[in-house]
């Protein structure tokens, strides 16, 4: 049975297409106001990567902040649900996940069979997410991909007078105006960005075994740094560390669905 | 005699000059790309309007972010002192002010002689200050100067649980998306800054006769808000709110010269 998994983040929208075994199809875009053609087109693309006609979709399922919006989907669940789902699917070691998105670090701890145990989020404070570490960039001027490679440079990490990722953007102008390198910055953001998960990490009492994944995991110095600080080693999937979640919900639209709505997880031999 | 005072903020620069009968010209601007920029550019004017030169002035205190930085000012207090003693010279009978100024918000008690009593400031968080009202007002694309005036048009704001800007900024997308009232989505981000605002009003205990100062004190739609959160009503001051701080400067480099304050 061919599924899909649509994941609804703060910055992007990723749509994973699976047969059960594998991710067969995967596409992922800015999410924007017309989200509504952009999921359309996204749905496209990944079944068309999965070689699947327009019919063959069986299940959707939503996923993410914005996993309500998606009026195709049967229903939605929780990302945390869905990237256990996926994480336990791809490496049977795995015991946390922790997602470190556009906004959100979710750090998620899964039992030896793979069910969710427990979810810590960020959820007061925007200080130490991605979105942090984006308008600093913005404001320095440097790409995404950039980022990684600038920061190792770095000697002098510049630690922020104030957390705030709002007060943030305007503490780097002034700094940088003043004439400090853009690497001392960026190291310094991911520093915090670090810390941030770091903290989220011991509070969850996180086991060995842990996956790490979300967009912002694609910086290298965020995931050496974050390995750095909690003294762990930060495993990879074998997949785009961003498709996770809409590749965990395509994996639970597979399982049968009782009454009460609820996925009833396959059992595998 | 003439005193200036000059409050460069995080978001504008406000410049204050008056003699000892009363005020002569104030003024208020964007900041520039340096405090030193931003207060020379709104002294210069400031004295233009008033018609006098910076040598006529007796003495100028700085007050605000910048304060530290500026070249032509002899003196400098910090916010919490000029607003207070602003406040007291604009209205003698106020015991409470509440700044809410663009990068954090400040409450002040001062007692019946315009000395400040006890003070409470959040410069920690974006939440409940300017900056948050313009990121908000920026994401449902309303210029910060509309954004009160289209608040107080609706009396059912949409409620904004997070605390975070960033996560405001999310939630209220959300109730874009799912196509909400413009008028009910500013009024729940009207309502969500008076009621971080509020919070931190909760944490001091407030006299009778509060007046509202600060660039945020203009947003009808926050003062009305916040109004309603505190179960309380607001004295309006006889000068505009934002001059404040300027003003209590230039009371300080006032009694400056009277005592032959800082050579």
């Amino acid at each position: 049975m061919i599924t899909a998994g649509i994941d609804v983040g703060t910055r992007f929208i990723k749509v994973g297409v699976t047969d059960g075994e594998s991710l067969r199809g995967y596409a992922c875009a800015e999410m924007g106001p017309h989200f509504d053609a952009i999921i359309r087109s996204l749905l496209k693309e990944a079944r068309l990567q999965a070689g699947a006609g327009r019919w063959d979709i069986k299940k959707i399922i939503a996923t993410g902040f914005g996993g309500h919006l998606v009026k195709k989907a049967a229903f939605t669940l929780g990302d945390a649900a869905c990237t256990a789902k996926a994480a336990f699917f791809l490496d049977r070691d795995i015991r946390t996940v922790v997602d470190m998105g556009g906004l959100f670090i979710t750090v998620a701890t899964l039992d030896q069979n793979g069910f969710l145990e427990t979810t810590h989020i960020n959820e007061r404070c925007a200080a130490g997410s991605g979105k942090f570490l984006e308008t600093v960039a913005e404001a320095v001027g440097v790409p995404f991909d950039k980022i990684s490679s600038l920061a190792s440079f770095s000697t002098d990490p510049y630690s922020f007078s104030s957390n705030c990722a709002v007060f943030a953007e305007s503490e780097i102008i002034s700094q940088v105006n003043a004439g400090m390198k853009s690497g001392d910055v960026l190291a310094g953001v991911i520093k915090a960005v670090a810390s941030k998960a770091a903290s989220l990490i011991d509070g969850a009492g996180a086991q060995d075994g842990i996956a790490l994944i979300g967009g912002m995991s694609k910086i290298p110095a965020v995931r050496e740094k974050l390995s750095e600080l909690t003294g762990r080693k930060m495993l990879a999937l074998s997949i785009d560390a961003q498709s996770v979640a809409a590749f965990g919900a395509a994996l639970l639209a597979q399982g049968r669905i009782n009454r009460d709505g609820l996925t009833v997880p396959e059992k595998r031999n | 005699m003439i005193a200036a005072g000059c409050d460069v903020g995080s978001l504008t620069a406000k410049a204050y000059i008056m003699t000892e009968k009363g005020p002569l010209a104030s003024e208020i601007i964007r900041v520039k790309s340096t405090n030193i920029n931003s207060a020379n550019e709104v002294m210069e004017q400031a004295l233009a309007s008033a018609r006098l030169r910076f040598s006529d002035l007796d003495c100028c205190c700085s007050t605000g972010y910048g304060r530290y930085e500026i070249p032509f000012a002899r003196m400098n207090m910090s916010e919490i002192s000029c607003h207070g003693l602003g406040a007291f010279h604009a209205d003698p009978s106020i015991r409470t002010v509440i700044d809410i100024g663009g990068q954090d918000c400040k409450v002040i008690l001062i007692d019946a002689n315009g000395n400040i009593r006890d003070f409470i400031m959040n410069d920690k968080c974006a939440a409940g200050t300017g900056r948050s009202l313009e990121i908000l007002a920026r994401t449902i694309g309303v210029k910060l100067e509309e954004l009160g005036n289209l608040a107080v048009k609706s009396k059912k704001p949409i409620n904004i649980t997070n605390k975070c800007s960033i996560f405001m900024e999310l939630e209220v997308l959300n109730h874009l998306y799912t196509r909400k009232r413009l008028k009910h989505i500013a009024c729940g981000i009207a309502d969500a800054v008076a009621k971080r605002v509020a919070a931190l009003v909760k944490a001091i205990d407030i006299e009778d006769n509060i007046c509202i100062t600060g660039g945020v004190s203009k947003n009808p739609g926050v003062v009305r808000q916040l109004a309603y959160h505190m179960n309380k009503s607001f004295k309006s001051l006889p000068v505009d709110p934002q001059i404040i701080g300027a003003l209590g400067a230039a009371c300080y480099a006032m009694q400056a010269i009277k005592t032959g304050g800082p050579s």
